[in-house]
């Protein structure tokens, strides 16, 4: 098969005008566009060449435009880049082929890099692009990821290793089906080889992953391994002309889906698992027709998911795919899976990836598809997901795929240590009156008044990324979900804190129960609340806390309060005075002496209380303290007022 | 030694690098100085320009010379504009490449008019194109300034495209066709057929072209059918234009 290029090359002036007579003579200049593939981390900004004064750089960029002055450099030109092979450039070649295309020093083989599998022994093979590389050593390390044993061969041309099994890799098993599995728990590992040519040091970089990220939804890519919890898979009906079939791996089953369409898999119980398969840059992106979800489709469009690449174009480096290309736009570098990485280099001419507002019209339209966080990136690359898909999107699993990826990106990480991400871990929270605050799906329907989506009997999904974050637009910056201020209660500025008082504010009949943004907001007679005007809202304390002075994104996302910051930042050399045991004893001494439920330590009033319980002034001014577990933070003054104002006379 | 052999003189105070004339040249600017009027448009490997009432033109169509490329091949080549103001890009930066196995060719991303969701055809040479929804969640970007687009007669949501040049592979004749499964147009050309539209009058022309210097040029496209059933009763959708049928 052959591939017929057209001429990608822009940059080849001749430049070649009369001279007037009365001029000097002129310096005679040829144009030469240097280029470079897109994988290979040749870094073409280190551009050098000898002689030195025969060019000079005219444009940099993707490619580098040189002006080149023939007459000082009688034997040609050497150019030289890291990582890629020497090249002598004669001016022999015809005038149509003044484009230089430097050829990475070496290519890598080692098979499917991006899913090797966990505990698998890999072999990177590195192929030398020139007689140079061929005779050059080079030294291997890791830079990232799990500990490993890498020893090379070959003077360094062989390296060789064991990724880490699913366990040391942090990969969990879901109850049933299909694992979801994140930047963290791909068991990947970043290998760095290092050699010299012609004096110029070089690095390449190559990533080794055990598996693909999967957000555990059934729309899944053609070509990636799906790793599937619990044994006795197999595949009970697949697409015509599929072959693909399910294969032990340790304590987990193994699935490379191999052609488009629906799958059906069944497990030892003969419980089955339909799943649709695709490619993202093969499904059709029509989910705004008018007839489906044409408003959801419109408000996206202009959301940081979908623009996050068009707003970095020019910053990114395509030749880190792995980096660059794996989170902000769709699919998964190293695939055939019809994602961004893998247009890219179906492509005959690799684009520029140029700065400037003319930049993104310049991408091909089947990256601009697929570049960015589109639907498919989230819902997978079915076109028509699976109905089981309706309520699994609400999991963090599919935030994770991106979002789990510390040290840089803690989203998920911080989350998953909240209270946030097991509130719906007691079966008694997934009932009708408690799924409101305690589940995504029930907290997403009691907000926007759309019907709940029903989950599987057992799965608990926690107030998850969906609760408060909205990819799809109507949202108030940082796709944080723009809700009302609770009825009744102040009105709050801070979008956030409006999210948090949603479910953490005054009881209302049937409503929620916790009450700490009442507390916060509340006054005690003659008192100011000393927390309400704190800059951010409830994650001025509970949010990100040093962001400014970390680079990790996500950070603050356990909503945890570190206490050492109020001494430095507002208490100063006087410590908040930490009553809370006291005020909550008191609390529930009072509240059972009103004729309340005995409540053990720790536990909120609308946890206990029967229907029919006797409800007063005085019982439910005491209960806005109980449900307060950090009341005695929030506002203490306004917290004391209200036991003393509940207090029999 | 070509770039050795090159010589001239730099031009003094020419703007930053790169935009100076040189490089204009150099990116594509490819005047066409024998158009006839604004509306012009390179067909096949011909060249016509509608000018109704103009010295020559044959029902207003009017065949100019098509100038050559700034180098290599026409098809290397995507040109817009008329006049002085005809402009060429690159074709490769803009849709995927041919690849080739004996006499067939695959085209795996053709161009098509936009960012939205498109079926094409292939219809003597020219492709036509009719958008069926707008893409959701990606940034659009410019379209594609080869095609001239409409909306169809009575459904103003739903548009019709036409493309008198598309990418073919090189060496004629091939016969092209789109496959139009849903997300993922390509385009396929097996070797034979006839060349496209734009080739010598020969016996006849297509309905709704006419021989203008013995090569066939559409009549001005107007783009607004798909289908016959979207043109007014008794007239004919003949390249994305409704047309009365010779009496």
């Amino acid at each position: 098969m052959t591939r017929i290029r057209r001429l990608g090359a822009l940059s080849v002036a001749l430049g070649v005008a009369a001279c007037a007579a009365r001029e000097p003579a002129p310096v005679a200049e040829a144009r030469l566009v240097v280029a470079a593939p897109i994988e290979g981390d040749v870094a073409l900004d280190e551009l050098k060449w000898t002689p030195p004064g025969a060019a000079r750089i005219v444009r940099a960029g993707r490619e580098v435009e040189l002006a080149v002055r023939p007459a000082a450099a009688p034997g040609g030109l050497v150019l030289g880049a890291p990582g890629a092979c020497p090249r002598r450039w004669t001016g022999t070649e015809s005038a149509a082929e003044e484009r230089v295309r430097l050829v990475p020093a070496f290519g890598v083989r080692g098979g499917d890099l991006a899913q090797l599998g966990y505990g698998a022994p890999f072999e990177l093979r590195l192929v030398p692009g020139c007689d140079e590389a061929r005779a050059a050593h080079v030294t291997w390390r890791v830079t990232s990821g799990a500990t490993i044993d890498l020893t090379a061969a070959e003077d360094g041309h062989v390296a060789r290793g064991r990724l880490p099994d699913a366990e040391a890799a942090g990969l969990r098993a879901p109850p049933w089906g299909l694992a979801p599995i994140s930047p963290r728990s791909r068991g990947e590992i970043t290998l760095e080889a290092s050699w010299e040519l012609e004096g110029v040091p070089s690095r390449r970089t190559v990533r080794v992953a055990a598996a693909a990220r999967a957000s555990g939804l059934p729309s899944v890519a053609v070509g990636q391994r799906l790793w599937l919890a619990g044994a006795g898979w197999r595949v009970q009906d697949r697409p015509p002309r599929a072959a693909g079939g399910v294969a032990a791996a340790g304590s987990w089953s193994a699935l490379v889906p191999d052609e488009r369409g629906r799958w059906t898999l069944v497990d030892a119980s003969g419980r089955a698992l339909s799943i649709v398969v695709g490619r993202h840059a093969e499904t059709p992106l029509d989910c705004g027709r008018s007839e489906c979800h044409h408003d959801v489709a419109s408000a996206a469009t202009g959301t940081r998911m979908a623009t996050t690449f068009h707003d970095l174009l020019g910053r990114l480096r395509p030749s880190e795919p792995a980096c660059a290309l794996g989170c902000h736009a769709v699919g998964e570098p190293g695939l055939a899976d019809g994602g961004f990485a893998h247009v890219l280099a179906s492509l005959g001419a690799p684009p520029r990836f140029e700065t400037g507002p003319a930049a993104w019209d310049a991408l091909p339209r089947p990256l601009r598809r697929l570049g960015g966080v589109g639907c498919t990136a989230c819902h997978g690359p079915g076109a028509i997901p699976e109905p089981s898909a309706s309520w699994a999107i609400l999991r963090a699993d599919v935030c994770a795929v991106c979002h789990d990826a510390p040290p840089r990106y803690t989203h998920v990480e911080g989350w998953a240590r909240s209270k946030m991400a097991t509130a719906d871990r007691d079966p008694a929270t997934r009932e009708p009156a408690c799924r409101g605050c305690h589940g995504t799906a029930g907290y997403l329907a009691r907000i926007t008044g759309a019907p709940e989506r029903e989950l599987p009997p057992g799965i608990a999904t926690g107030i998850a990324c969906a609760a408060c974050h909205a990819p799809h637009g109507a949202h108030a910056g940082e796709l944080i979900r723009d809700v009302a201020s609770p009825t009744g209660g102040p009105a709050i500025t801070d979008a956030a804190s409006r999210l948090c008082a949603s479910c953490h504010s005054d009881p209302s009949p049937g409503g929620p129960r916790a009450s700490a943004a009442t507390l916060v907001h509340g006054a005690a007679p003659g008192a100011t609340p000393p927390h309400a005007a704190v800059p951010g809202g409830c994650l001025g304390c509970h949010g990100d806390g040093d962001a400014a002075t970390t680079t990790a994104r996500g950070h603050g996302h356990a909503f945890a309060v570190d206490r050492s910051r109020c001494a430095t930042r507002c208490h100063v050399g006087a410590p908040p005075l930490d009553d809370r045991g006291a005020l909550a004893r008191r609390a529930r001494e009072l509240y059972r002496s009103l004729g309340g439920e005995a409540l053990a330590e720790g536990t909120p009033p609308h946890a206990r209380r029967r229907a029919g319980a006797p409800s007063t002034r005085a019982l439910e001014a005491v209960r806005l303290v109980l449900e307060d577990p950090a009341a005695w933070a929030h506002n203490a003054p306004y917290a004391r007022a209200l036991l003393e104002g509940a207090r029999p006379r | 030694m070509a770039w050795l052999a090159l010589a001239g003189c730099r031009e003094a105070g020419s703007g930053p690098a790169g935009t100076g004339p040189a490089a204009a040249r150099a990116r594509g600017a490819a005047p066409a100085p024998a158009d006839v009027g604004s509306d012009c448009a390179d067909v096949g490997a011909a060249r016509a320009c509608w000018s109704e009432g103009s010295p020559g033109s044959v029902l207003g169509v009017v065949a100019v010379p098509r100038p050559p490329p700034p180098h290599g091949a026409p098809g290397d080549w995507r040109c817009r504009g008329a006049g002085a103001e005809r402009t060429c890009a690159p074709a490769a930066e803009s849709a995927g490449p041919f690849e080739c196995a004996g006499d067939r060719c695959t085209q795996r991303f053709p161009r098509l008019p936009d960012d939205h969701e498109w079926e094409c055809a292939d219809v003597d040479g020219v492709v036509i194109c009719r958008s069926w929804s707008a893409g959701a969640g990606f940034v659009p970007g410019r379209p594609d300034s080869g095609y001239r687009c409409g909306a169809v007669r009575g459904e103003p949501e739903e548009r019709v495209c036409v493309d008198f040049a598309p990418d073919r592979p090189p060496g004629e004749p091939w016969d092209c066709s789109f496959g139009n499964e849903p997300g993922t147009p390509s385009r396929t050309c097996v070797r034979g057929g006839r060349e496209p539209l734009g080739r010598r009058c020969g016996s006849a022309c297509p309905f709704g072209a006419v021989c203008a210097g013995d090569r066939c040029l559409p009549l001005a496209a107007r783009p607004d059918c798909w289908t016959d059933r979207d043109c007014a009763p008794g007239a004919r959708c003949a390249f994305a234009t409704c047309r009365e049928p010779p009496r």
